[in-house]
């Protein structure tokens, strides 16, 4: 997708939008934060300090503890690792499903009636109603969490790489290579899937900040990952019960999903203004293909 | 327009066909056996194994899945292994809290986000544009759940102002009704906003670069008589489609904010029936939510025909 000898000339182009640059920051931010949890927690995120039930912030505990006396800040700074892990599995997840269905039913006629029904199928249910019923049936763990929230993104995915493979299956460049006799699988892997990548990975952003957000309200619910486990959405489920005497529960965890949310929506909007500018400013997902910003 | 109409509905059932497949797979996912978690832990197993008779489960699953699709068209949902009732009367019993607080959120939404989306594109670039997009942008950012904690905390403990959670039935009384869910509605309806926001002004922005709006400038009608009168007509068409899908997420976010809010609606019947590992329950929510959501896009389309003359002869 973007031409070698100029590989992180992108990158330049989007950091040069100062609200990319922010949202980057931010996204990075939570990376750092995710992979140094074990230096930046400070204390181990289970430990119990009875003596220390519910306290307000103060020098040993930076932002308090919660009804067990277990270290906030370790929580949240162990939740951002947890989220980082669940975002990025899910978009692997959701792409590698959604790349998959929506090459074979762009390219293959037949095929596409039957998968895209399915797949309108599945975007009939709320994403958040589809995950909690998976929850049901899988029981609660991390590993159900990715697995719910990447089969709901999925039909996404796929929706919009059919939609790319549509107009690429027609170019020049495609029917020259079938008439040199190439084979299917290698028109779709080379020629094919390079060129209908761009609106997926700006929607990968999206599909992040909602596999984030996800995550943090089944596990606020009680069905997602087992309370013991340190989340965004377990510390707030807490701290719901706590809201009186301790609003630092749910304001801090509250601040990190915000910081995380606003940082990866910035750098999406960012990335989608570079890849898609004809979208600018609408927030929707890009359905269109363009090449007019890739760098060359 | 007949013939669009027509396939416009008939594309309805393959739809339908999968969301009654996927509840039927979705709660064979579960690892047991479903008659022995309705027997319960101490059931003796020829009880257990009559039961399964009795639910058709000894029966290959083409059969079984056959007979689901038949008991969805007499209406049938089965009945809760908690509740032992029909599940059909535990729905309609929890609609009311649920229809009537996306139905609150979905007003809050589009009054606050066609407005702010339309002056922002009328003045586009400038503060209030840029204040209101950079709002909207937050606005994105919150989750529906932590802005109803946030609101709790500063309307409920702090002020005091409003009732921190619980519901009052509309039999009560309107007011005591709209205040109990005032705050619900608001955090569910705020964020959505965001959404709504961002899709007018954009629309609106794209209606404005039109040759006929130019040519309406041209002809000396006031700015305001542009914009409203045509302008708006066309650009509002997106912002439909948006509101069709903002029930999904709506409703969706009802689930998670009833539990805040400790409003006894759909989603506290399917969050508790998950704990109880309920799944008739579980099956007939999302079943019943999926064919709303299903049938509301279907009206939204067929809104869309009465509104743009264009898409008929398509």
């Amino acid at each position: 997708m973007i031409a070698p000898g100029s590989r992180w000339r992108w990158l330049v182009l989007l950091f040069r939008r100062r609200i990319a640059l922010v949202g980057g920051v931010l996204v990075a931010l939570n990376v750092l934060i995710a992979l140094f949890a074990p230096v930046i927690g400070r204390w181990e995120p289970q430990l119990l300090d009875v003596r220390a039930r519910l306290s307000p912030p103060t020098a040993a505990h930076w932002m308090g503890t919660d009804d067990v006396g277990r270290d906030v800040w370790s929580r949240v700074i162990y939740g951002t690792r947890l989220s980082m892990l669940v975002g990025g599995a899910v978009v692997a997840l959701s792409f590698a499903g959604g790349i998959v269905f929506g090459l074979l039913g762009g390219y293959y006629r037949p095929l596409d009636n039957v998968l895209m029904r399915i797949m309108d199928g599945f975007m009939a249910f709320p994403g958040i109603i589809l995950a909690i019923a998976m929850m049901a049936s899988l029981g609660p763990s991390v590993v159900n969490v990715i697995v719910a929230l990447g089969v709901v993104y999925v039909p996404r995915v796929a929706r919009i790489v059919r939609g790319s493979v549509l107009v690429i299956r027609e170019t020049p460049y495609v029917e020259a290579a079938l008439a040199l006799g190439v084979p299917d699988a290698i028109v779709l892997g080379r020629h094919v899937l390079p060129n209908c990548l761009s609106p997926v990975i700006v929607q990968g952003t999206f599909i992040f900040a909602a596999a984030v957000l996800g995550e943090a309200a089944l596990s606020f619910l009680g069905v997602g990952v087992p309370p013991q486990i340190p989340s965004w959405g377990n510390v707030l489920a807490e701290g719901r019960l706590y809201l009186q005497q301790a609003p630092w529960l749910t304001l801090f965890p509250g601040a990190a999903i915000m910081a995380c949310i606003l940082g990866l929506n910035l750098f999406g909007d960012g990335l989608r203004d570079l890849l898609d500018p004809k979208m600018q400013g609408t927030g929707g997902p890009s359905q269109t293909i363009t090449t007019s910003a890739r760098p060359s | 327009m007949k013939t669009y109409l027509l396939r416009r509905v008939l594309a309805v059932i393959p739809v339908m066909l999968v969301v009654a497949t996927v509840t039927f797979v979705l709660v064979r996912l579960a690892p047991g056996d479903p008659a022995s978690i309705i027997a319960g832990p101490d059931a003796a197993p020829a009880d257990v194994a009559r039961l399964r008779h009795q639910l058709g489960l000894d029966q290959p699953w083409p059969a079984q899945l056959i007979h689901w699709y038949g008991r969805l068209l007499q209406g049938d949902l089965g009945d809760s292994i908690f509740l032992r009732r029909p599940v059909v009367e535990a729905i309609v019993e929890r609609l009311e809290p649920t229809l009537l607080l996306t139905t609150w959120a979905t007003l809050i939404a589009v009054l606050i986000g066609v407005p702010a989306g339309i002056v922002s594109a009328r003045y586009h670039n400038s503060a209030v544009d840029q204040s209101f997009m950079g709002l909207a942008l937050v606005g994105l950012s919150i989750p529906n759940f932590l802005l109803g904690l946030l609101m709790i905390l500063v309307f409920g403990v702090w002020l005091r102002w409003l009732p921190v959670a619980g519901y009052v039935s509309l039999d009560v009384g309107l007011w005591p009704n709209a205040r109990s869910l005032l705050m619900p509605a608001v955090s569910l309806g705020l964020v959505q906003s965001a959404l709504i926001a961002r899709i007018t002004r954009s629309s609106m922005l794209d209606v404005l670069r039109e040759q006929y709006i130019l040519a309406s400038r041209a002809k000396g009608l006031a700015d305001g008589a542009v914009v409203y009168k045509h302008a708006l007509k066309n650009a509002i068409i997106p912002t439909l489609t948006v509101i069709g899908i903002t029930f999904a997420i709506l409703v969706g976010g009802a689930v998670v904010i009833e539990t805040v809010f400790n409003i006894p609606g759909l989603g506290r019947l399917i969050i508790s029936a998950v704990l109880r590992r309920d799944y008739p329950v579980i099956q007939g929510v999302v079943l019943v939510i999926a064919v709303t959501y299903t049938l509301i896009n279907l009206v939204v389309d067929l809104v869309y025909l009465t509104l743009d003359p264009r898409i008929r002869y398509q």
